[in-house]
């Protein structure tokens, strides 16, 4: 009893204390995007009487670069990248879950697809590199798209895989036996129960090519092509000291995530894991 | 004619064979019952018959046509699953008419044979729930609705009132059967419940290890059954199995001795007998201590124990005795068996 | 009429077909081509061409001492940060095992710092790194002392990304030890209750056993992440000072992309691929074992 009494105290102040200090670079991090630059190096730091701009945003939208641009490029490279990993990882998902391979290929198969998520960038961006400048697709959305659609793909077989195996196989065999082809079950029976599924999975391919950084950088060189992460990195690179830039420009790049996160909430773990745990 | 004939059926998952050499032929019109313990391969041949396993070799023939190769869509049989596999997203309405659906019948018809169908299983009201909100019972019927509509040449049904609860088992048993007959479907159950195949079946079929142990109408498999197995899984509480030897044409043990045996002399040897042909008699010629006493509400059990034999006697519910206590049985010589021990096969006297 | 099964199996080729084309274009040629690369020795004088060098890259990673360098760093950041953040993270969520389920607008917000885009992390933290802007430093002026370089203390500079990371990725280890946690049978512990177990012995021979799976698995997720460390040593420190955050990512970049040797590089990355194989497949054998 007195453990118990002892425990929730505790407890509510340590996940206070866990939320003050989560969200604490982000509050600070926005609270500069809105200063003029004398008070962002003002000593001591002004945290609260500060009078609030604009100006960094006017700066990241309407002056040097083409931000709107680069954040139409994220949407549409993002958007296309999306999609085409859910169509192709979907269905190599179902095959996972409901087909029988011979031997031990189903093993080295899922391994394998699952050790494409562990590959460091670094390792493939080079050789990525003169792949797409081969073909001419430097600099040109398709070939983030194509990037990161590879990328997604092992992320949503695992996650549809996950999902279908929910499902008892006992609906297409019922569907089948009533006169439906496999892919007809497929069509009118699994995908409705797999929406969920699609949805939490989407959001997670969303997120992570939007937040892209390394291929963004090396693989894009101007406008046509260049993303929202590559334009926070001009902050580093080009904009050396213009905070206001930087923290604009990172707030614009997280607010949408945010709103993402609050969306996927429910399946947060199993997208996190892999589709290795429910949660 | 809608009959179904297994010829020679073999199937392995992995080297490890669930259905060896089956050959059987269902008449059609025929309520026919797969019985036998988990693992014996009934609902494996089931699901060879509805095109959902593909057997390593042998034919399945429906209606007189070879459909080992078809996919499940071409055969015209109809499955209800143990688990029903009611489409969760979709009524009850939606999830009857779907075989319709896909055979693209128009919007009106379907409509009509919807409701003619929920009306055989009284689902009426019920048909714009979803399977989540229909109670078990109601969910089974759902499940007989949708294989109902379909009038197949085949029902297949694997272990339809399993889920169910005692009461509304034995309710379902009912309806099953009367329904089966009013529509002459030949219909393929699976169970490993012994009393639904005894009150169900036209045949049973008794599976062990993935062969067929015996085929018999219910009444031949519990008073003529063929090998120890058989006797020993179909009847509640089980037959009583003794070992001893026959020689001179008497069945002894240490305990019992048994005359007028018409067999040659053998040295392994079971007898076996159920409780109800076992009489308590001051006069028996079995005694022994009363090991336990089991009440049921219409009858009494009573066991001795015969060294590593337990023999279980069904006595009226007015016979009254305590543990320990002396007491002596006399079998029905009409009623009794044997079987080889080794073979396990029943000798005829 | 078809042959359902023979349609099944080579349906389930076909499905998946699609999406492995992709993939081996994405994964094996570039692979191929940095196996080419490796033997080969080119340099940042586009003048000179680049000359067939044999197995020298490969017998460079046993002499080059930057490379060592920047294998060390990344050994060191991966096994304390992970460490760190998988204590934190179990520990946290051992505390508020029943009392967080119902909230999960609290956990959402606890993600964030994972959710969000690396860099744009990485500049959140540039500036409460920095050395007068900083609320830290500002704190420590109050208080008297001088202002702590952060990002430019040779001592302080890989702790400080350390710290970072485990600022960004605690929440994750938290979010997947709670959903273990809440997915524990309850019986054995009450078993073990009524056998006198004691609360530490309950968490060694129960709850940690029990935990295995979710545990492996958040942990290789982890640690491969945190080899390749690259985003926030680009935004945060440069590699600097003194090459102390040099992580093997961000040394490899700075070989093809400033001193254009690929052939070094090449070699560089065959190693880091050799490495990430080898521990993945270790920790999923370990998983398959548990199944």
């Amino acid at each position: 009893m007195l453990k118990n009494n002892f425990k929730k105290p505790i407890v509510f102040l340590s996940i206070v204390f866990a939320i003050f200090y989560t969200l604490f670079p982000f509050i600070y991090m926005i609270s500069v995007s809105f200063k003029i630059r004398k008070d962002i190096f003002a000593m001591p730091p002004k945290y609260f009487n500060f009078e609030p701009t604009l100006y960094n945003y006017w700066f990241t939208f309407f002056d040097q670069i083409p931000f709107f641009k680069f954040m139409i490029n994220s949407f549409i490279i993002t958007s296309v990248s999306t999609i085409a990993a859910l169509i192709l990882g979907t269905l190599a998902g179902y095959s996972l879950a409901r087909f029988r391979y011979p031997g031990n290929l189903k093993y080295h198969l899922s391994f394998w697809i699952l050790s494409t998520r562990m590959l460091p960038p670094i390792v493939v961006v080079i050789p990525l590199f003169l792949f797409f400048s081969f073909f001419n697709l430097v600099n040109t959305k398709l070939a983030l798209i194509i990037a990161y659609t590879a990328f997604n793909i092992p992320f949503v077989a695992w996650m549809m895989r996950s999902f279908f195996l929910d499902i008892p196989k006992e609906l297409e065999e019922s569907a089948m036996v009533d006169g439906d082809t496999r892919m007809g079950s497929f069509r009118r029976i699994i995908l409705p129960l797999a929406k969920p599924g699609l949805a939490a999975t989407s959001i997670f391919c969303l997120i992570l090519s939007w937040n892209e950084f390394l291929f963004a950088v090396i693989l894009t060189e101007t406008e046509i092509s260049n993303t929202v992460t590559f334009a926070i990195a001009l902050g580093v690179t080009q904009y050396q000291s213009n905070w206001g830039y930087m923290a604009a420009s990172a707030t614009i790049s997280v607010i949408p995530i945010i709103i993402f996160a609050f969306i996927v909430q429910k399946h947060l773990v199993r997208g996190l894991s892999f589709g290795a745990i429910k949660g | 004619m809608a009959n179904v004939i297994f010829e020679n059926i073999t199937k392995k998952f992995d080297d490890v064979p669930a259905v060896e050499d089956f050959s059987l032929e269902v008449q059609d019109k025929e309520f026919l019952v797969l019985l036998g313990p988990s693992g014996c391969g009934k609902t494996t041949t089931m699901r060879i018959v509805a095109g959902l396993e593909k057997p390593n070799s042998g034919k399945v023939l429906i209606d007189a046509k070879d459909v080992t190769d078809y996919a499940p869509k071409d055969r015209d049989v109809a499955m209800v699953f143990q688990s029903y596999a009611l489409y969760p997203h979709m009524t009850v309405f939606q999830n009857i008419e779907y075989p319709l659906k896909i055979k693209n019948v128009p919007k009106e018809k379907r409509k009509d044979q919807v409701l003619e169908t929920a009306k055989k299983v009284q689902l009426e009201g019920l048909l714009e729930r979803l399977p989540k909100q229909l109670s078990g019972g109601q969910q089974q019927r759902v499940a007989l609705a949708r294989v109902i509509i379909r009038n197949p040449k085949v029902f297949l049904m694997d272990e339809p009132l399993s889920n169910l609860d005692a009461k509304l088992r034995v309710e379902m048993r009912a309806k099953l059967k009367n329904l089966q007959n009013e529509l002459g479907i030949t219909t393929i159950y699976v169970t490993h419940d012994q009393v639904e195949a005894m009150t169900l079946a036209d045949r049973i079929v008794v599976m062990n290890n993935a062969r067929i142990s015996q085929v018999s109408s219910p009444n031949e498999i519990y008073n003529n059954p063929s090998n120890l197995f058989v006797a020993g899984f179909v009847g509640s509480p089980p037959m009583n199995f003794i070992h001893g030897k026959i020689k001179n044409k008497n069945f002894i043990n240490d305990f019992v001795n048994e005359s007028n045996v018409n067999i040659n002399d053998r040295n392994e040897v079971i007898l076996g007998v159920r409780p109800e042909d076992i009489e308590v008699s001051h006069d028996g010629n079995i005694k022994g201590e009363v090991y336990s006493i089991e009440l049921t509400g219409d009858s009494t059990y009573v066991a001795i124990e015969l060294g590593e034999d337990l023999l279980i006697a069904k006595t009226k519910n007015e016979y009254k005795t305590s543990i320990g206590s002396p007491i002596s049985f006399r079998m029905n010589r009409n009623k009794t068996y044997f079987f080889d021990s080794e073979s396990e096969n029943r000798i005829i006297e | 009429m078809f042959n359902i099964l023979s349609t099944d199996k080579n349906l389930g080729f076909f499905l998946i077909l699609p999406a492995v084309i992709l993939l081996l274009l994405l994964t094996l040629f570039p692979i191929i081509y940095i196996v080419y690369f490796s033997f080969f020795e080119y340099s940042s004088n586009v003048d000179i061409p680049h000359q067939f060098i044999g197995l020298d890259n490969f017998k460079r990673l046993f002499t080059d001492d930057a490379f060592h360098n920047a294998l060390s760093n990344t050994l060191f950041f991966t096994v304390v940060a992970v460490s760190i953040e998988f204590t934190l993270g179990l520990g946290f969520a051992l505390l508020v095992m029943n009392f967080i389920e119902k909230v999960s607008v609290i956990k959402t917000i606890l993600l964030i710092p994972m959710m969000i885009a690396p860099i744009a992390v990485a500049i959140t933290w540039k500036f409460l790194y920095a050395p007068f802007v900083s609320p830290f430093n500002d704190l420590r002026i109050r208080l008297g002392y001088q202002p702590l370089l952060f990002t430019s203390d040779v001592k302080l500079a890989m702790p400080s990304i350390i710290f970072v990371d485990i600022w960004q990725w605690t929440p994750f280890i938290f979010l997947m030890m709670l959903a273990g946690l809440a997915s524990l049978p309850k019986e054995p512990y009450e078993a073990a209750q009524i056998d006198g177990a004691s609360p530490w012995q309950q968490f060694r021979d129960l709850t940690w056993k029990f935990l295995q799976p979710v545990i492996i698995i958040t942990l290789l997720l982890r640690i491969m992440d945190a080899f390749r460390l690259f985003d926030q040593v680009f935004i945060l420190t440069r590699g600097g000072p003194a090459s102390v955050t040099d992580t093997l990512s961000y040394y490899i970049y700075k070989v093809a992309f400033r001193f254009w040797d690929i052939g070094w590089a090449a070699a560089m990355s065959l190693f880091m691929l050799a490495v990430t194989l080898i521990i993945s497949a270790w920790f999923v054998g370990k998983l398959n074992v548990e199944k």
